[in-house]
């Protein structure tokens, strides 16, 4: 750990690193509590997996991946969001195919791009240590627009997030917020590929919010919480792994999935305590009645 | 025949959901100040009533105004209370925050209705609080709904329609998964708020709501419409095709 500190001190590289994790960590607490809290893991998987086709036809065609990728992202929200919506039977296979017809036309677009097949395991698994710092700024303009909209709209996407019937009686367009909530997750998807690729960027996605929901029951606090835990995981994990030379991405992954699996075990066993708390001080209270 | 004082208006209304018809030619006018009770059979039709004066549903044919308007349009005017929360009990939302989403939509020009970015006013939060003074139920604000029995869930599914000082009050089954006097408390609250507004409630219980309500609508695919004093076990065997036992009751 105090040789990466050593290092980050030093290390143009390093430093963007953490920056582009803490700069991830927003987009993954304000989105991720949305993607937990509606119960839409599964859609956002969809949208994850997709981008694949949009960063391996900006490779092909030689534009920027981490446009196609942006594009990509917002295709595949609105198309899911629209089966969603629309489609009245086994939404969720029909979800499942656009999730692998995603990465299959990525594949073969990279695979028909001369010299960047080994660039597809970045993709795939991140590379947190490569990040420019042109990235960094578009990562920078992309949280500012999360914030501004969830700032603007959050009453909105807690209304279409709690009760969508209810909301739609309120003058709300359910389909337009629920659309916008799935563009404001795909580009939270764009974010998280740049520090642990787009297998992984679900974990990312929901278990810090995951975690967060354990012990606040609020939005607003799940939202800040995850950010923090977001923080937290990324930055350990990056240290953790530049000693022995891991890849990032998978470091802070596990990280994330070792805290929500602990956390949920804690939860249990403090409800289960109180349980035992609450009848044993009924049965007490009524011995001592007679 | 419509008045200058009918709040909803359906004529000739057919809806299916498919192969069979749900509705067929129903007719009915409801003016201002009316507490209508809808009473029926299990899949008659009650619920599906409610939809379409919501604007939930559109009717294949038909005409359905509410507040001289098309559904959709009055909507926000109309505070609506569902049979069965919609929402995951788990669901990380307060009382209060839960009861100001009735909020939404009030006091904004027309075409921002639903559109309006920020946070709640002061009037918001006012009318928030008043509502849940008058279920009885502010003592719970800061409580999450996950912790609510099932009666304190209906007050509260009751202040989140209030909140947004509706018109018209619309409920489905209000007192479904309630005890007996519960369901009285909720009705004579009902009783109370209707001297400030039309209210519509959907029952399975003939009999009892027949002592609260001005007029009962049978629905049964049909509709027939009965002021409270013709109901007796002549309409009522009428309606569900058989037998029912009833027992006199007073209040």
């Amino acid at each position: 750990m105090s040789e990466f500190f050593t290092a980050l001190a030093e290390q143009h590289f390093l430093q963007f690193a953490l920056a582009a994790g803490l700069l991830a960590s927003i987009g993954c607490g304000l989105m991720g509590t949305y993607v937990v809290v509606k119960r839409i893991a599964f859609i956002a998987g969809g949208i994850a997996h997709s981008v694949l086709s949009g960063m391996g036809a900006a490779l092909y065609f030689g534009f920027d991946p981490l446009v196609g990728a942006l594009a990509a992202a917002i295709v595949s929200a609105l198309l899911i969001g629209w089966v969603r919506l629309q489609w009245l039977a086994q939404e969720d296979t029909m979800i499942g195919a656009l999730w692998a017809i995603g990465m299959a036309v990525g594949i073969l677009f990279i695979s028909k791009t001369p010299g960047y097949q080994t660039d597809l395991m970045s993709y795939l698994f991140g590379n947190i240590l490569l990040v420019p710092e042109r990235s960094l700024w578009f990562m920078a303009a992309l949280d500012a627009l999360l914030l501004l909209v969830v700032g603007a709209y959050h009453r909105q996407f807690l209304a279409v997030a709690f009760d969508e019937e209810f909301a739609r009686l309120r003058g709300i367009s359910v389909t337009f917020f629920y659309l916008l909530l799935l563009v404001m997750v795909a580009v939270t998807v764009v974010l998280l590929i740049q520090v642990v690729g787009l297998i992984l960027v679900l974990a990312l996605l929901t278990l810090p919010a995951a975690v967060a929901g354990h012990y606040v029951h609020s939005i607003t606090g799940m939202m800040l919480v995850a950010t923090l835990l977001g923080s937290l995981v990324s930055v350990t994990g990056l240290a953790l792994s530049y000693g022995p030379d891991l890849p990032a991405g998978p470091t802070i992954i596990l990280l994330a999935g070792g805290i929500y699996v602990i956390s949920s075990f804690v939860v249990r066993a403090i409800a289960h305590r109180r349980a035992h708390a609450v009848v044993s001080s009924t049965r007490t209270g009524s011995q001592s009645d007679e | 025949m419509t008045t200058a004082r009918t709040v909803i208006g359906l004529e000739d209304v057919n809806f299916t959901y498919g192969a069979s018809p749900v509705l067929e030619g129903v007719t009915i006018q409801v003016e201002a100040g009316e507490f209508l009770g809808i009473v029926g059979p299990n899949a008659g039709g009650k619920s599906t009533l409610l939809k379409l004066i919501l604007g939930l549903l559109e009717p294949q044919s038909g005409r359905i105004r509410v507040l001289e308007r098309r559904p959709k349009e009055s909507r926000w005017q109309i505070g609506y209370v569902p049979q069965y929360p919609s929402f995951p009990r788990d669901f990380p939302v307060s009382v209060e925050q839960a009861v100001l989403l009735g909020r939404i939509g009030c006091g904004q020009p027309r075409w921002l209705r639903g559109l309006w970015p920020g946070g709640y006013s002061k009037t918001d939060r006012r009318a928030a609080q008043a509502a849940l003074v008058e279920v009885e139920a502010d003592d719970l604000a800061k409580r999450q709904i996950g912790s609510l029995s099932g009666g304190q869930l209906q007050r509260i599914l009751l202040a989140r329609a209030l909140a947004g000082e509706p018109r018209i009050l619309v409920l489905d089954e209000p007192t479904a998964n309630i005890d007996l006097r519960l369901e009285s408390d909720i009705f004579d609250l009902l009783r109370r708020l209707n001297r400030r507004m039309t209210i519509l409630v959907v029952s399975h219980d003939v009999g009892f709501i027949s002592s609260y309500v001005t007029r009962v609508a049978c629905i049964n695919r049909t509709l027939v419409c009965h002021h409270t004093d013709a109901v007796d076990g002549q309409v009522i065997q009428d309606l569900y095709g058989e037998s029912v036992r009833m027992v006199a009751h007073s209040h």
